[in-house]
């Protein structure tokens, strides 16, 4: 079955302040990732700050198109079809296939455009329907996403951040796409109102058969809407997994490190649980080290290798990957990490 | 060692007066960690600020009720003393290190400072205090780092010269209002061990502010809920997990996606939107989501804390119709 | 389509009370509106303005004289200068022309000044400056180096290069007062534009593939503008005190009989011992406009300011 994105080699880079010229630094955001999504999974992205999973996501929508807002490399085929080489015309009607949900309820919606005009905007642009025919799309738009149709002549700041990220959504919808990079949905919003945008998503996800890229760094809502999961460190995936397998059987110790500091409400599982907690910070994105990125930090760090080398995504088994030497032996128990801590 | 009853801060905006914390009792006990959860506008801050007198004024001010700092009443008392008392007996950790550590000085500078006007070390001393402490809080080559400017250092890094600069003057009362909140869950871990490792060492209180459950579960012994500027449940963490009473706090956990939970499921969501500080509903402010509501009683009366009957002494909950304790002995 | 029951509730409704019931829309102009008319320094700035401007359009009906006139030196009868009288509130300046009515007259000149100078400078300024914040690259560069060297002369300079260039006349003394606006309404703009542009909002429209031009007149434009009203306001008071200065040096309008205020300055300083009068009513009126500009402006920059945030 062909994938319906197929992401391959993608390098996004950013120009870092500085004298112009080919001696300009620049700072790697996003390094030779390729993945694939399917037909109507969701797929879920997770990292840390300064991972490139928010640029990965905003180049796969093609908003990095060069100069100052970042260069993009690679191959990103949208039904066959290469993204990154369209221009004009071509790429204006593949963007009605691609669309994004922002993180910050805030800043997505334009403060002096009414909802009404906000979802109408796209689908007179594309002209896709005009006149009463454009206000039935426009109200039922707003109905999926559980909003009156009365919403229509008021303005964004007069909703909370839960029914902004609602008209975000709508506006997402608009186009009837196939794809929607939603990235950090949810982080902006209150927790009780975290579970009804992602309620949500899921519904609309099943009855209009999308196809989700979800991009979060909270591992517990990737979690539970996902069906596979890649973790991102320092512009690289280091592992692919089943949602299910990801969490049960991390391959990658940054995967498992990740997943033993998440913090579970229930102080039974918190007081017993085995802690991997990572010495030092993150690097530099801008000057990563060399070999394997995460082997400053990596409780199985093994001399040489993991310094020298850098370990290529492969498949240890059907539908997993992960970039890691030593992934087989860390599974199999016969190797050990340098440094745990038991919290109790 | 601290104790809160019935207190009530009052902003004044352009809408209008809002109660932002209205009738709140809290204790803390010497040496416990206790938890203040709640979303925005359940005015969790705010209730820091008041302990600490750092009030937004004239726009915010505590017109009723008391604040006890081991006897001595902090409401009302003047500015001057009420300096002395901060950093020295009562500390805060704040949100966000980038903007709560002042930019313009080096990190060393900002710890000496608070050693100085304080515990009135001379400059040497000071500076050996401030170099222990960025070794407690685990900054790598503290003597080096001293001349460093906050933008040198990472996130986790500042939070941990945030905490240095809190605990330097060894206070009673830790105030930690969303230590973690702006960082990286990895390095989360990292700090939420080191606060634990520093009262537990130190033997301080630690009230610890969040709107994160699973920090909460992690970190304190006690943990009270609060909800549009009220404390709806109280109980030691352990049970309140277990048997979670008020109708909030059971869909708050219901809510939250766990990573030992089933996947792909609708998440049992509370419905409707949190509470505006400016609402001024008369009965129980959680009336209007409340899945359990008594339609008469809920909308025009506020329950009392009380206990939960058939619970521990110390569970506590607000609610004309909680969820009664769930009976574990007819499932031995 | 329609959802379980439980999945509805489960989605979310916005479940009782929905802050959209309770008001009428507004947008974000009109909200403006709203805070701006409650700042009372700014409505104090706006009547200021107001009753200048009312006297700058009904001069011929209000002044008692036309301003000037070649009978008026005969009045004086060889003394200067009568202070304040019944006949003459503000007294009579060393034409024999009465003051008062010269200062209602000066307000037509300077509120006009004031208002075509800064058009002006907002005309070639925001398109210098959307230039610079939208197109980018080396549009930006060179209208930057442009806008660096007109800032590097001080306004008041410029304003007499300017003047001594084009001759004297009103039209020259409007343009080069606006001329001097150009890079301060470019600068800002660009900037207002540069952080717009990288809005979520902005993105968003990119990504529904709407056109750069809707993109750029819609949606960046509107939300830039705010800080360029503001300066535009304040704008408007400074080019009053800069017409006064020129006109004080000698350099504003060389019709005698139309007066402003700073040329009504410009022959005091002789008389500032005997004839105070002269010198007091124009510098108050220029006071008070300037003043009133400032708080209309204090005003617009505190209700613009999108405070929307929870």
């Amino acid at each position: 079955m062909t994938p319906l994105l197929a992401v391959s080699d993608l390098r996004v880079e950013y120009p870092l302040p500085g004298p112009p010229g080919r001696s300009r630094r620049t700072l790697v955001a996003v390094d030779g990732v390729s993945f694939a999504l399917h037909r109507g999974e969701t797929f879920g992205l997770v990292g840390e700050s300064g991972c490139g999973k928010s640029s990965l996501g905003r180049a796969i929508v093609q908003l990095i198109r060069g100069g100052s807002g970042g260069k993009v490399t690679g191959r990103i085929e949208l039904d066959g079809t290469d993204l990154v080489a369209l221009r004009s015309g071509p790429l204006r009607r593949e963007r009605r296939r691609l669309q994004m949900v922002f993180q910050d309820p805030f800043s997505s919606l334009n403060p002096r455009q009414s909802v009404g005009k906000i979802l109408a905007e796209p689908i007179k642009a594309h002209g896709l329907a005009r006149g009463p025919d454009l206000d039935r799309r426009v109200v039922e738009l707003l109905r999926r996403v559980g909003l009156d149709e009365g919403v229509r002549e008021r303005y964004p700041h007069e909703f909370s951040g839960g029914q902004r990220q609602r008209i975000g959504l709508a506006r997402a919808l608009a186009l009837d796409p196939d794809v929607i990079v939603a990235d950090e949905p949810v982080s902006a919003l209150d927790v009780s109102i975290q579970a009804q945008i992602l309620n949500l998503l899921m519904t609309l996800q099943r009855d209009l058969g999308l196809t989700i890229l979800f991009v979060s760094h909270d591992l517990s809502v990737v979690r539970h809407v996902s069906d596979r999961v890649a973790v991102m460190y320092l512009g690289q995936l280091v592992e692919v997994a089943p949602a299910d397998e990801l969490y049960a059987r991390p391959l990658h110790p940054y995967t498992v490190s990740l997943l033993s500091a998440v913090p579970v409400a229930d102080p039974e599982v918190e007081r017993t649980r085995t802690r991997i907690i990572l010495s030092g910070d993150v690097p530099d994105p801008s000057a990563p080290p060399p070999g394997c990125r995460f082997h400053t930090r990596c409780p199985y760090v093994q001399p040489q290798r993991c310094r020298d080398e850098v370990p290529a995504l492969r498949s240890p088994s059907a539908g997993r990957e992960v970039a890691c030497h030593y992934a087989e032996q860390i599974a199999e128990g016969r190797l050990g990490p340098h440094m745990t801590s038991t919290v109790g | 060692m601290l104790e809160i009853a019935g207190l009530e801060v009052e902003f004044r905006t352009q809408r209008g007066v809002v109660r932002a914390v209205d009738g709140v009792d809290l204790a803390l006990e010497a040496g416990s960690t206790t938890g203040l959860v709640g979303e925005s506008g359940s005015g969790k801050s705010v209730t820091a600020l008041a302990i600490m007198g750092l009030l937004p004024e004239p726009a915010a001010r505590v017109i009723g009720g008391s604040i006890r700092l081991d006897g001595v009443e902090l409401v009302g008392m003047p500015e001057a003393q009420l300096r002395r008392r901060r950093g020295s007996e009562v500390a805060m950790v704040f949100q966000d290190p980038m903007t709560s550590l002042n930019p313009v000085m080096p990190i060393g500078a900002q710890i000496v400072e608070t050693l100085r006007a304080h515990l009135r070390h001379d400059r040497r001393a000071a500076r050996r205090r401030a170099v222990e402490l960025l070794d407690f809080v685990g900054i790598p080559g503290p003597s080096e780092r001293l001349a460093s400017y906050p933008h040198q250092l990472s996130g986790g890094m500042r939070q941990r010269v945030m905490i240095a600069i809190a605990i330097a003057c060894e206070p009673k009362l830790l105030i930690a209002d969303e230590p973690t909140t702006a960082l990286d869950v990895t390095i989360q871990a990292q700090i939420l061990e080191l606060l634990r490792r520093t009262v537990d060492e130190r033997g301080m209180t630690l009230l610890l502010i969040t709107h994160d459950l699973g920090v909460v579960a992690g970190v304190c012994d006690r943990t009270n809920v609060m909800y549009a500027g009220k404390v709806v449940e109280r109980a030691p963490t352990a049970a309140l997990f277990r048997a979670p009473s008020h109708h909030y706090t059971r869909g708050l956990l219901q809510s939250i996606p766990r990573l030992d939970g089933p996947r792909k499921t609708i998440l049992a969501s509370i419905e409707g939107l949190p509470p505006r500080p400016s609402d001024g509903l008369r009965g129980c402010p959680f009336a209007p989501r409340c899945p359990a509501r008594l339609d008469d009683r809920c909308w025009d009366e506020m329950p009392p804390l009380e206990r939960l009957p058939g619970a521990t002494a110390a569970h506590l909950v607000a609610c004309w119709n909680p969820a009664p304790v769930p009976d574990e002995r007819a499932s031995a | 389509m329609s959802l379980p029951e439980a999945e509805i509730g489960a989605v979310g409704t916005t479940g009782g009370r929905d802050p959209a019931d309770v008001a009428p829309p507004t947008g974000l102009w009109k909200d403006a509106l709203g805070r701006l008319r409650r700042d009372r320094s700014a409505m104090a700035g706006l009547a200021v303005i107001a009753c200048f401007a009312f006297l700058a359009i009904a001069a011929p009906l209000i002044a008692p004289e036309p301003p000037s006139s070649r009978t008026y030196l005969e009045r004086l009868e060889g003394a200067c200068c009568p202070g304040p009288s019944a006949g003459h509130l503000f007294g009579l300046d060393d034409l024999g022309r009465d003051a008062l009515s010269r200062v209602i007259y000066g307000a037509r000149t300077s509120l006009l000044i004031a208002v075509v100078s800064v058009v002006i400078g907002l005309g070639i300024g925001l398109v210098l400056g959307a230039l610079a914040g939208y197109v980018g690259g080396a549009a930006d560069a060179v209208v930057m180096r442009l806008v660096d060297i007109m800032l590097a002369i001080p306004a008041l300079l410029f304003a007499i290069g300017l003047v001594a260039a084009l001759g004297p006349g009103l039209v020259q003394l409007m343009v080069a007062v606006g001329v001097v606006n150009v890079p301060i309404f470019a600068r800002l703009l660009r900037g207002s534009m540069l952080s717009v542009r990288e809005s979520d909002y902005v993105s968003a429209a990119r990504s529904l593939g709407l056109r750069p031009a809707r993109i750029l007149f819609v949606h960046v434009l509107p939300n830039a503008l705010s800080p360029v009203i503001v300066a535009a306001t304040l704008a408007m008071a400074t080019a009053i005190v800069e017409v006064a200065g020129l006109g004080f040096l000698g350099l504003g309008n060389p019709d005698p009989s139309v007066p402003e205020w700073g040329s009504m300055l410009a022959n005091t300083p002789r008389f500032l011992a005997s004839a105070p009068h002269l010198a007091l009513f124009p510098g108050i009126a220029i006071v008070l406009a300037v003043l009133g500009f400032n708080l209309i402006g204090d005003g617009l920059r505190e209700a613009l300011d999108p405070k929307f945030r929870r």
